[in-house]
């Protein structure tokens, strides 16, 4: 293979031609573009940066893409008076919310990948398809349960309802895991006299911290940036940031400064996250679709 | 990376004397394990779809709603739907909105994936920046694309202006001939990186040995991709089309911010639709069978795309 690789990497420098010029120049004009568009795709969340830090006298359409001319938390303080309560709502919400449907997630993937019953495979693919599942289909009997449970309007009732439709990924996530642990362990631990829990607990669960990981991570986001749960099965006292978020006005006119430093202030945590963690957050989301 | 749908290990066997009573006894107490488990999802998956179903089949509005008295009419509420102009109109804008934005989605994600598949400076840095679009919420990338298309302080305008069409400048998201283009962008520009980092995945997954004997057989960049690239990421591409148009097809959030499903139903999607019909008008039994239609048309796609992973993991 070293050797290929040698032939290959020479063969270009022993043959310049005209043709492999233009090809060449041709190559480089199309990474140009591409660079181009990246760069594009990249200038949106530029824009929310730098209007975040100006006041709204500086946001003209002659200045926009300047940097602030003089750099304000006004905005930002703005915004953040505003959706105070609800980024505590958020916070009260996704913790619980995440680590549960981490927990049970864990269980459910420990049950199909270890335990094998009959049907297993039909209910595995029934659940999966709570993935694809339009939320619009469960609105509705979704609020008349709560109201039933006496948990309607309420954050419970939110948490409740992230704990079971975040099951689906998490399942998943935690059984494609556990198809990978050697079953002889298992095996060796039902010989020596384990059980159902003790077998979760001193074998499956210590070896299931990556898998943790990847399903925290995707799960908080997830759901701190939901948003058609919370604005249909909460009340203004309960609301979760990304609805706030929505219902953040001014007075006559839009202020977008102060919108921009709201959605920067929205979207922060799900960034952080990213941007400390993002090699597992990527390896959920390929975990969750398409086989990598 | 972990295989989706992966195929279970085998069973736990044990063969010993009193091994068979044990493994009876196992296997009677696995269903008790996932008794719990199918309890609980069929109450909190299964039963909700169940209710909204027997919902579409009863003339259920407001005041039905409140008595609890609904009388059975058999399929007429999917009758009204299809005769219905108002949820014809959201389904083409439905199909529209998905096939315009997954062509996008998926050509700009694409090209994206091939030019991060070479090694360059700053590459991962680039590539993870990428995906900050399509990881903020949906309620955040809705407000700024709600902003850039502002008829007063927007990018679009001024970026119009710029290049001297300042006579173009518009309102684009109160105009409901552009209005859907716009929420198209928005969405593209949201969901391209996603496209971007699962044909990525799959592109480095081709072995680069191919390209290595293909290169010394002499094909150029063009065959190399049409011969290699392109058969190897076949099912990839597939898998990416599909879940793409699901996710697509879903498409709430965003369309609800920018602009709410106007103006005059220029942006009203199914989703939206469905929404309207249960929260706004209270024809809750319409409403419920719309969003039956909707899981069904995305359940088969869903099937589709299982049954796909399943060929790929068998081959």
């Amino acid at each position: 293979m070293a050797v290929q690789q040698a032939v290959v990497s020479h063969l270009p420098a022993t043959s310049v031609t005209p043709k492999t010029v233009q090809y060449r120049l041709g190559r480089f004009v199309l990474y140009i573009i591409l660079l181009g568009l990246s760069i594009l795709f990249l200038i949106p969340v530029y824009m929310v940066l730098v209007t975040s830090f100006k006041s709204l006298d500086q946001v003209s359409i002659s200045t926009m893409w300047d940097f602030p001319s003089r750099f304000t938390w006004e905005s930002i303080r703005k915004a953040a008076d505003q959706l105070a309560p609800s980024f505590f709502n958020s916070v009260v919400l996704v913790l619980p919310a995440t680590i549960i449907s981490a927990i049970a997630g864990s269980l459910n993937g420990y049950v199909f990948a270890k335990w094998r019953f009959r049907g297993a495979n039909l209910l595995f693919t029934l659940i999966l398809f709570g993935m694809f599942i339009p939320y619009q289909a469960v609105l509705i009997p979704l609020v008349k349960f709560l109201q039933w449970a006496d948990l309607y309007g309420s954050l419970n009732g939110l948490i409740l309802t992230h704990i079971v439709y975040g099951l689906p990924i998490t399942t998943l996530i935690f059984r494609n895991y556990y198809a990978k642990i050697p079953t002889e362990l298992v095996e060796a631990g039902l010989l020596d006299g384990g059980g159902f829990f003790s077998l979760y607990l001193y074998v499956i669960l210590p070896l299931s911290v990556p898998a943790f990981v990847v399903v925290i991570i995707w799960q908080f986001t997830q759901i701190w940036n939901e948003f058609l749960f919370g604005v249909t099965i909460t009340s203004v006292d309960s609301r979760p940031m990304t609805v706030a978020l929505q219902n953040l006005s001014g007075s006559q006119i839009v202020e977008w400064n102060v919108q921009m430093a709201g959605a920067f202030l929205t979207a922060l945590p799900t960034l952080l996250v990213y941007i400390i963690l993002g090699r597992y957050f990527i390896r959920g989301l390929l975990a969750g679709s398409v086989k990598g | 990376m972990w295989g989706t749908l992966s195929k279970p290990q085998t069973k736990i066997v044990t063969s010993s004397a009193r091994g068979r009573w044990a493994v009876r006894f196992r296997k009677l107490s696995n269903y008790l394990f996932v008794l719990p488990m199918m309890i609980y999802l069929s109450a909190t998956m299964a039963y909700p779809i169940y209710v909204n179903l027997d919902m579409s089949l009863h003339d259920l509005n407001v005041r039905t709603f409140r008595s609890g008295d609904a009388p059975y009419i058999k399929f007429d509420n999917y009758k009204k739907l299809i005769n219905d102009p108002g949820f014809r109109h959201a389904a083409g804008r439905s199909l529209t909105f998905t096939t315009i934005s997954l062509g996008f989605q998926f050509l700009i994600g694409f090209s994206l994936a091939l030019f991060f598949n070479r090694p360059f400076p700053l590459n991962g840095l680039l590539r993870a920046l990428l995906l900050l679009a399509w990881l903020m919420p949906a309620v955040v990338g809705g407000t700024l694309f709600r902003w850039m298309a502002d008829g007063d302080y927007g990018v679009f305008n001024y970026f119009l202006q710029s290049i001297g069409l300042g006579r173009y400048k518009d309102y684009w998201l109160l105009n409901p001939d552009t209005a859907l283009a716009g929420t198209i962008i928005a969405n593209v520009w949201v969901g391209a990186p996603f496209h971007m980092i699962l044909l990525y995945a799959g592109l480095q997954n081709i072995p680069t040995t191919l390209y290595e004997a293909a290169s010394i057989d002499g094909a150029g960049a063009i065959q190399r991709f049409i011969r290699i690239t392109l058969p190897m990421m076949r099912p990839v591409m597939l898998g990416v089309l599909l879940l793409g148009f699901i996710y697509t097809f879903k498409v709430f959030e965003l369309i609800f911010v920018m602009t709410g499903g106007g103006p005059v139903d220029a942006t009203t999607v199914l989703p939206i639709h469905i929404y309207r019909l249960t929260f706004a008008f209270f024809r809750f039994g319409e409403g419920a069978a719309s969003a039956i239609m909707l899981l069904l048309g995305l359940l088969l796609l869903a099937i589709g795309y299982a049954q796909l992973i399943h060929a790929e993991e068998a081959a």
